[in-house]
């Protein structure tokens, strides 16, 4: 069953669900596939007197580097590899001499083999070593999920290239300088209302979609999404955004008819049969439906509390019950209208990082049936990897 | 110098590296130089030489070789001039400091008449950190001329960059007793500088060399106090 704390952790394992396509060999940045090595370390004698030669050094002279090379040639032989290279290091008494492995054979093998060589000190594969990636956007490192979620190493493996989002919401800011061109469509299902931006779904949308690496503001959680900002809820004063029951489900029903692969619904109250009814049509297509867990109401409110929809809540407020997920949700920074970036609070943002999240997830397609849901490996110290559960059979660690 | 002899320490020496080949290094080498200096003498007549050098190190530390020299003659084509045959054992000293001791016999033949034979053989000793290394050395008979010697020597050897290499030495030569070549009384130093090359497997290098006084030794051959040395050597 599941755990009683959820914790949307981010990790590479969410997007490595995702990843059918499993690397197979180590890319480096340009992608190139790197041809695997490993290293062979041959003694150097201790340095000495050579009569009637030149004296050598503690790298030796000619000679001694030209013996070395011969044994480490009949070792690559004996082996089937080739000789690349070789480095003297001194300071370890070691020549240390690079073979290259031909693809399909196991550098830690080989390492194990060439070892056991009595004329070899020691012998290990090479290894990579990656520098920690992050985002050149100046907001990127205040957000929870940078660090949390590991966000720039997540991106490496996906950003949810055209997964549509649909943002159920008040009006977006799409022509805000960190989500020009992230908008896909653009809706007022509020007819009676002005069409100024308005912060909650500006807010919202950057969470999921902001640009990343445009050296301004945040990187959203999915910056190579489609977002589709459709407006059924408004701006009622400072803080306070409203919908209605039919302005919703205009926009569920555009949402559905539109192709939407991820629903967010950043909004709380009581559950209603037509909006119900459109949640389920959106699940039999396969649509992952997020809405925001609202700790005041019973069973989180609507339509958090829909059998199906992913349930999120703010992780800074406490224990999650149990089949509600926690995201990040206090002093996240996103965008706000007037091309302006702040701070905000709230289960409506947590539940936005899942929308973002399982945009990534579903960049290589939709899953193949099953209800989705996202457990953490260990609930305790969060950080944990996750891994995508669809019904009982786990899809990846 | 009868070649028999000279072949018997060859093959000694190349038989026990092929049998220790798993665990031992084998370095074989072929140079050649425009003259021979040992220890600032000439000892070619100033003519060119090639050398054939093998080298065994053992793991244990143990270490040892052969060089053999001919001297390419003006007029009457090549010549065996010499050997060298050496045996030693090397360790470290904690540290990057290793030390090493050793025995070296050699022969010289005197061109052109190879009835001056001289055989003698040599103790030394020293101590190597970075590329600095000093020796010491100890001949009862040095040079067959009976008087026993003493030399010591500082080298170093600095690579400024890949396949690169500068190397500097310095020694200094006393006869310790009265002996047949005994114009080595007074002290005599000898200094070198070097520059060599790497391309691949071979070697190029150009030398220059100087002692403090024109060498008496051996008798007959042109001596020059400095010279100037072009080679070249390949590693197998």
């Amino acid at each position: 069953m599941f755990a009683t704390v959820r914790r949307v952790c981010l990790g590479l394992a969410a997007a490595l669900a995702a990843a059918a396509f499993a690397q197979a060999a180590p890319r480096d940045a340009a992608g190139e596939a790197t041809q695997q090595r490993v290293l062979v370390m041959l003694r150097l004698p201790p340095e000495h007197l050579r009569p009637n030669t030149e004296y050598g050094g503690a790298y030796g002279d000619g000679m001694d580097s030209g013996a070395r090379r011969r044994v480490a040639v009949r070792l690559a032989r004996a082996h089937g590899l080739t000789v690349v290279d070789d480095w003297p290091m001194p300071l370890v008494g070691v020549d240390c001499f690079v073979l290259a492995v031909p693809a399909g054979r196991s550098a830690a093998a080989l390492a194990t083999s060439l070892s056991a060589e009595p004329s070899v000190a020691w012998s290990e594969p090479m290894n990579l070593y990656t520098g920690q990636a992050t985002h050149n956007d100046p907001l990127y490192l205040a957000q929870p999920a940078a660090r949390e979620w590991r966000l720039a190493d997540l991106h490496k493996v996906a950003t949810g290239r055209n997964v549509r989002v649909a943002v159920i919401d008040s009006r977006v800011e799409s022509n805000h300088p960190d989500l020009a061109g992230q908008v896909a469509i653009n809706q007022n299902f509020v007819a009676d209302r002005s069409s100024a931006p308005e912060q909650h779904g500006t807010a919202v949308a950057g969470i999921i979609a902001a640009k990343a690496d445009n050296d301004l503001g945040i990187a959203g959680v999915a910056p190579a999404a489609r977002l589709m900002a459709l407006r059924a809820c408004w701006q009622a004063e400072a803080s306070a955004t409203l919908c209605d029951s039919l302005s919703l489900a205009k926009a569920m029903n555009f949402a559905i008819t539109h192709s939407a692969q991820v629903i967010n619904l950043s909004l709380s109250g009581p559950p209603d049969i037509l909006l119900g009814k459109l949640v389920d049509v959106a699940e039999r297509r396969r649509i992952a439906v997020v809405g925001a867990f609202d700790r005041r109401l019973p069973g989180g409110g609507f339509p958090a509390s829909h059998p199906g929809v992913v349930a999120v809540a703010d992780e800074t407020r406490g224990e999650t019950p149990a089949g509600v997920f926690a995201a990040p949700g206090r002093d996240v920074p996103t965008t706000l209208p007037g091309a302006r970036w702040g701070l905000v609070d709230g289960a409506s943002f947590a539940a936005a990082h899942v929308s973002g999240l399982l945009a990534l997830t579903q960049e290589h397609g939709r899953f193949q049936g099953g209800r989705l849901s996202l457990i953490s490996l260990r609930p305790a110290d969060g950080g944990a990897a996750p891994c995508v559960r669809r019904d009982s059979a786990i899809v990846s660690r | 110098m009868p070649p028999r002899r000279f072949g018997a320490r060859l093959a000694a020496v190349a038989a026990l590296g092929l049998v220790s080949q798993a665990r031992a290094q084998v370095g074989v080498s072929i140079s050649a130089d425009t003259d021979e200096r040992f220890r600032g003498v000439s000892v070619s007549d100033g003519q060119p030489v090639v050398s054939l050098n093998l080298a065994y190190d053992h793991p244990s530390g143990f270490y040892g070789g052969v060089s053999a020299t001919a001297v390419v003659t003006r007029h009457a084509g090549w010549e065996l001039q010499g050997d060298v045959v050496y045996a030693g054992y090397a360790g470290r000293a904690g540290g990057q400091t290793s030390w090493d001791v050793g025995v070296s016999n050699s022969s010289i033949s005197v061109w052109p008449d190879s009835a001056y034979r001289y055989n003698y053989t040599e103790v030394y000793a020293g101590l190597a950190r970075g590329g600095l290394s000093a020796h010491v050395y100890y001949s009862p008979r040095y040079l067959g001329g009976g008087a026993p010697t003493f030399y010591g020597e500082l080298n170093g050897v600095w690579r400024p960059a890949r396949r690169w290499r500068l190397t500097g030495h310095a020694g200094v030569l006393t006869a310790l007793g009265a002996g047949e070549l005994t114009y080595y009384g007074r002290t005599q130093f000898d200094a070198r500088l070097g520059v060599a090359r790497e391309f691949g497997r071979c070697e190029v290098h150009l030398a220059w060399t100087t002692t403090s006084a024109a060498p008496y030794f051996p008798p007959g051959y042109r001596q020059s106090r400095n010279a100037l040395v072009l080679g070249a050597a390949y590693n197998f």
